[in-house]
């Protein structure tokens, strides 16, 4: 009688980790999404401080960062390596790994900012212009991927957690 | 030896890997440094009062063999530095040849230029630099104040001429401050200056903010076209002497020339290594057929930058 109570228990066990785990996938698959706009928002930001007003780089991300949550992180870091005198494209590609360890961001949706960050605040606004949207049309392919069927993606992933855990219990029991 | 607090300014702006080669050339040769050539695929060129320098990683040598190469890294990381990596904020200076700095220094530029309707537009390619440090010397306008000074206590109207290099600028800046202090063992009572600092070397103003000392009635209009900054200080600031940096064009010396009529005196400086250099140049004619200016001061580099060779009295007033 005690044996099969803990084998039952196990088995919820089994079932709840696995159902979990496709919980956090499918919060991260969101996560990601979300965080893949607000970067595109923070670079169409940065854009018009650059391009049109002028603004020295470390302002404009210091400006981007307190504008936007989350992805400000990343430019408010950017702006206090710029003003410690680090070189512009150390300084972003620095806070931008710093940022995807604590984010839900793929390394290759980094890819852009890593493109960006050599050439960022090294040219004439029209220059710097057609460098911002390039890395925006990038990321927006990258959320277009990243959106698509997101809300039935979410519950697959959710759905298999618990199917998965499931079928390990009955497996295992 | 100890550095110059501008020199200071200038070390803390450049990437670490040059401020420690050119640490010990400060250390050696102080105040005397003029101006730091760093050219993508050279040696890095330090001039000095005394003569150029090549700069090694022990420090400054006359021996070309051991002089530091800058590369193309170099050269990117010094246009990043000098730039605050916002080339695209400094374009109106980059049109005109240079960045400013802080503390007033200036940084030359050469590389591939770029042109919109027959104008610099900008450069694509930075691969050169020229650092010109701002010296910002006092007391370099005493030796010629008394010759300037009229009875009744203010400036006769005054041409500072010389070749490039040879310390036009300084002599002005200096001016400046002596007259908006005041010089009473000269004569000289304290004086409104009207600045128009087209090229922002006279303030060495850097966002606005000028970095040198040009005493307390000093007007700066920074990087505007001379022939509207003397018109805006005549019409608004009521100077009793408009000062201004290389009159080249003949709007320029129009407009000086309204300022003259207006009552105010007038400073100003014009390349050239002798008076009848200048009066050749036909921008600066209608100053000097007006008889504007009743003292001309000719400097030269024969003992080292801001030589004064003469001070000519001439027009009506001499």
């Amino acid at each position: 009688m005690r044996g099969s109570g803990v084998k039952l228990l196990g088995a919820l066990l089994v079932i709840g980790g696995a159902a979990a785990l496709g919980h956090l996938e499918a919060v991260r698959r969101e996560k990601r999404a979300r965080e893949l706009a607000a970067v595109i928002t923070a670079l169409e930001l940065l854009e018009s401080h650059v391009v049109y007003g002028q603004v020295l780089l470390a302002d404009a991300l210091r400006r981007v960062g307190e504008a936007q949550p989350g992805a400000g992180w990343a430019f408010l870091r950017a702006a206090e390596r710029l003003e410690e005198g680090w070189p512009a494209s150390r300084a972003l590609r620095e806070s931008f790994s710093a940022w995807a360890a604590r984010s839900a961001l793929l390394e290759s949706d980094l890819a852009p900012l890593v493109h960006l960050a050599p050439v960022l605040g090294l040219s004439e606004g029209g220059d710097q212009a057609r460098h911002l949207r390039w890395a925006r049309s990038q990321l927006e392919v990258k959320l277009a991927g990243a959106r698509q069927r997101l809300p039935e993606v979410a519950r697959l992933c959710k759905a298999l957690g618990v199917c998965g855990g499931l079928i390990l219990a009955l497996l295992l029991y | 030896m100890s550095l110059h607090p501008l020199q200071i300014l200038l070390l803390e702006k450049i990437p670490p890997r040059l401020r420690h080669l050119l640490l010990p050339v400060f250390e050696a040769a102080g105040d005397r440094v003029q101006e730091i050539r760093i050219c993508q695929d050279k040696p890095i060129l330090v001039q000095t009062a005394a003569g150029e320098l090549y700069v090694s990683p022990a420090g400054p040598t006359d021996r070309l063999e051991e002089a530091v190469i800058a590369d193309a890294g170099t050269v990117k990381e010094l246009l990043d530095a000098v730039t605050s990596s916002s080339v695209y904020a400094l374009q109106d200076a980059m049109k005109e040849g240079y960045v400013p700095l802080p503390g007033g220094h200036r940084v030359g530029l050469c590389g591939e230029a770029r042109t919109e309707g027959g104008r610099v537009a900008g450069f694509r390619h930075v691969t050169g630099f020229n650092i010109r440090l701002n010296r910002d010397l006092s007391g370099v306008a005493r030796p010629v104040l008394r010759r300037l000074v009229r009875p009744d206590g203010g400036i006769w109207s005054t041409l500072v001429v010389s070749p490039p290099g040879a310390g036009k600028t300084t002599l002005l800046r200096d001016l400046i401050r002596t007259l908006s202090r005041g010089a009473p063992e000269y004569g000289l009572k304290p004086q409104r200056v009207g600045v128009a600092d087209e090229r922002g070397e006279l303030a060495g103003a850097f966002r606005g903010v000028a970095q040198n000392d040009l005493g307390p009635r000093a007007d700066v209009i920074d990087r505007c076209p001379k022939r509207f900054a003397l018109a805006m200080l005549v019409r608004t600031m009521s100077p009793d002497v408009v000062v201004t940096d290389e009159i080249g064009h003949p709007e320029d010396a129009e407009a000086a020339l309204d300022a003259v009529t207006a009552g105010v005196a007038l400073v100003c400086s014009a390349h050239g290594a002798t008076l009848a250099d200048v009066k050749r140049r036909p921008s600066l004619r209608p100053l000097l057929e007006h008889e504007v200016f009743q003292r001309v001061v000719v400097l030269s580099k024969r003992e080292g930058p801001g030589t004064v060779e003469r001070v000519v009295p001439c027009g009506g007033a001499a």
